[in-house]
């Protein structure tokens, strides 16, 4: 953390030359007294070697000597003043220098509470001006329900001040100027200065990693839900096998079925596909690593899609409004993948009761390198204030929906380093839009697996849901 | 569809052997079944066969071994891969021994129609 990259002001140097320069008059006199002793020891017999002396010369030379070593040692005294002046001026800029540019809200303090200096990061982070916090109490930044405590706190730390983080294990929180509050983090330090002691406070706003901590909880959640529901799922695949492929003969055997019969074994056929589906989706859920990739045809999946699930949609009820771009290069992706994503979206749309589900690939104009696969309906739509959960898991608006579909497709789309966007009216319908890169933009990934982390959506997808939130 | 293709059913869920058999007879297809790798093997070793589908979790040994026999004694036999796991790597070690596709069960029939007469007719597609 940047914490670590900032000296402690205790330990800086200009405290130290700070001292040097106290000590130095204590030295020049010890030379001076020294210097003199000798001239005195010597003086006579110096004197006595000369050819021929008066009372005047003898008085000269003392002068004249003590001049001497007056200047020797005032030189000296001026020279190392110099030296220390400009190391106390770049160590004070050097100080000031992390103090303007620093990362962290740095917030100094006297004993008594009152606020000394706030550097810019600081201002910005509790939205004051510094001048309207020095001299207030400290306790103006720290939200209402803590400042009682806060003040105890306070009173105890300064009667054994050491360096530590404050509130170790305990929500911490800034109030800003508005009113509102930011989870912080803060670390104390204590400089003594020849005005007393002074606290300084380290403050980082933690809001991004609290959200990112919560987003990991969350995964971890869903991720041993969907071990449970992927071992549930795996138990329910052969019987659901063997009761479709049952159905499937009885309904081909082509004997004497009654109509109701006839009907009664195609509802029960619906009814299993749809659990396969479900089972599907929950197996899905489970998997760690993308599974094998090789060229997929978009246009391909989306008409092998349409032959999957128009075997459900009622004819002469819903249409499917296809404009496929046949030029399109292919994609690198798990193709099981790939289509399970596209027959989300059809059922989506169905689910919505479209009567046109109109499927659009092309290249992507906004993006070089990507396909565009569009998929809009004419159904319900969805309310703007629900857009924002679409592709939470477990958030559903039908009744006997998972909530997983959407995250899922997702989720497999990002994998394949691509994004999905939604734009939808309620009473209009809904079009999503999703973005796969083809296989000339990805060749040079094919070496490496793609282990990139899943959780961090590319940030386009963030940037074109609120563009359209609000349509 | 080509007629009469010979074709191999491996799965330890007799039902569902029973089911696919039965369907795929009704289309005019001639099958085998069997319940784990050893019967499979046998009849791989004594038919020649134009399709093989099979589970990867078998009885007494993976499926990946009868994927391994079928290549040992034909290159172009198409083999259909099924699987209750959806993990990518049972499907590449499936498609390393040489499976020609895996399917994630349940497969729903419509499906099984489609790959299998994709596999006995294999084409290109544009």
């Amino acid at each position: 953390m940047a914490r670590n990259d900032l000296p402690k002001l205790t330990e800086h140097g200009a405290l130290n030359h700070v001292s040097v320069v106290r000590s130095r008059p204590m030295r020049i006199a010890l030379y001076y007294a020294l210097g003199g002793l000798i001239w005195v020891a010597v003086s006579e017999r110096v004197l006595s070697l000369m050819p021929a002396h008066s009372y005047d010369l003898n008085r000269l030379m003392f002068v004249g000597v003590n001049a001497l070593l007056l200047y020797l040692v005032a030189n000296r005294y001026m020279k190392t003043i110099r030296i220390s002046v400009a190391a106390r001026e770049e160590a004070l800029v050097r100080a000031r220098g992390y103090f303007e540019s620093s990362v962290e809200g740095i917030i100094s303090a006297d004993s008594n509470g009152m606020i000394r200096q706030l550097n810019p990061r600081g201002q910005e982070l509790f939205g004051y001006h510094e001048m309207e916090l020095v001299g207030q109490p400290i306790e103006v930044l720290v939200p209402q329900r803590f400042r009682y405590r806060h003040e105890a706190h306070r009173s105890a730390f300064f009667t054994a001040p050491r360096s530590r983080m404050m509130g170790r294990g305990m929500e911490i929180a800034g109030r800003r100027k508005d009113g509102s509050e930011f989870p912080a983090e803060i670390s104390l330090n204590v400089v003594h200065t020849h005005r007393g002691k002074l606290v300084i406070a380290f403050v980082t706003d933690i809001t991004e990693r609290r959200a990112m901590e919560r987003e990991a909880r969350r995964n971890e959640t869903v991720d041993a839900l969907a071990a449970v529901a992927a071992g549930i799922a795996h138990e329910l695949n052969n019987p659901l096998a063997v009761m479709a492929s049952r159905i499937e003969l009885m309904l081909t055997s082509d004997q004497d079925l009654s109509v109701q019969t006839r009907e009664d074994l195609l509802v029960l056929q619906k009814n299993i596909e749809r659990a396969s589906r479900i089972s599907h989706n929950m197996l899905s859920l489970a998997r760690q690593r993308p599974g094998v990739r090789q060229a997929v045809d978009m246009n391909v999946a989306v008409e092998d899609a349409i032959l999957i699930v128009g075997a459900d949609a009622k004819a002469g009820v819903l249409r499917y409004d296809t404009s496929l771009d046949l030029s399109l290069p292919p994609v690198m992706a798990e193709p099981t993948g790939v289509e399970q994503v596209l027959i989300n979206f059809i059922l989506n749309a169905r689910d919505a009761g479209a009567r046109v589900i109109r499927i659009e690939t092309a290249l992507a104009p906004s993006r070089a390198g990507y396909l565009q696969l569009t998929i809009s309906d004419d159904g319900a739509g969805i309310e703007s204030s629900v857009l924002p959960k679409l592709f939470q898991p477990f958030f559903t608006t039908k009744a006997k929906g998972t909530g997983l579909g959407l995250w899922l497709s997702q989720r497999i789309v990002q994998d394949h380093g691509g994004a999905i966007t939604v734009e939808s009216e309620k009473g209009k319908g809904t079009t999503f839009t999703i973005l796969l890169p083809t296989m000339a933009d990805t060749s040079s990934d094919l070496v490496q697996l793609p282990t990139a982390d899943k959780r961090t959506a590319p940030p386009q997808i963030a940037a074109a849901r609120s563009n359209q939130s609000g349509g | 569809m080509a007629a009469q293709a010979k074709i191999l059913i491996v799965d330890d869920e007799r039902d569902l052997v029973d089911a696919y058999m039965r369907l795929l007879e009704r289309a005019g297809h001639r099958c085998f079944g069997a319940f784990d790798a050893s019967e499979a093997i046998q009849i791989i070793d004594a038919e020649s066969l134009d399709l093989v589908i099979t589970d990867l979790s078998l009885p007494d040994t993976s499926g990946i071994e009868v994927v391994r026999h079928i290549r040992s004694k034909s290159k172009d036999t198409p083999v259909i891969v099924m699987s209750g796991h959806n993990t990518p790597e049972l499907n590449q070690a499936a498609h390393a021994a040489g499976a020609s596709m895996s399917l994630l069960k349940p497969v729903s029939i419509a499906v099984l129609r489609r790959v299998i007469a994709e596999a006995l007719a294999p084409k290109v597609r544009a």
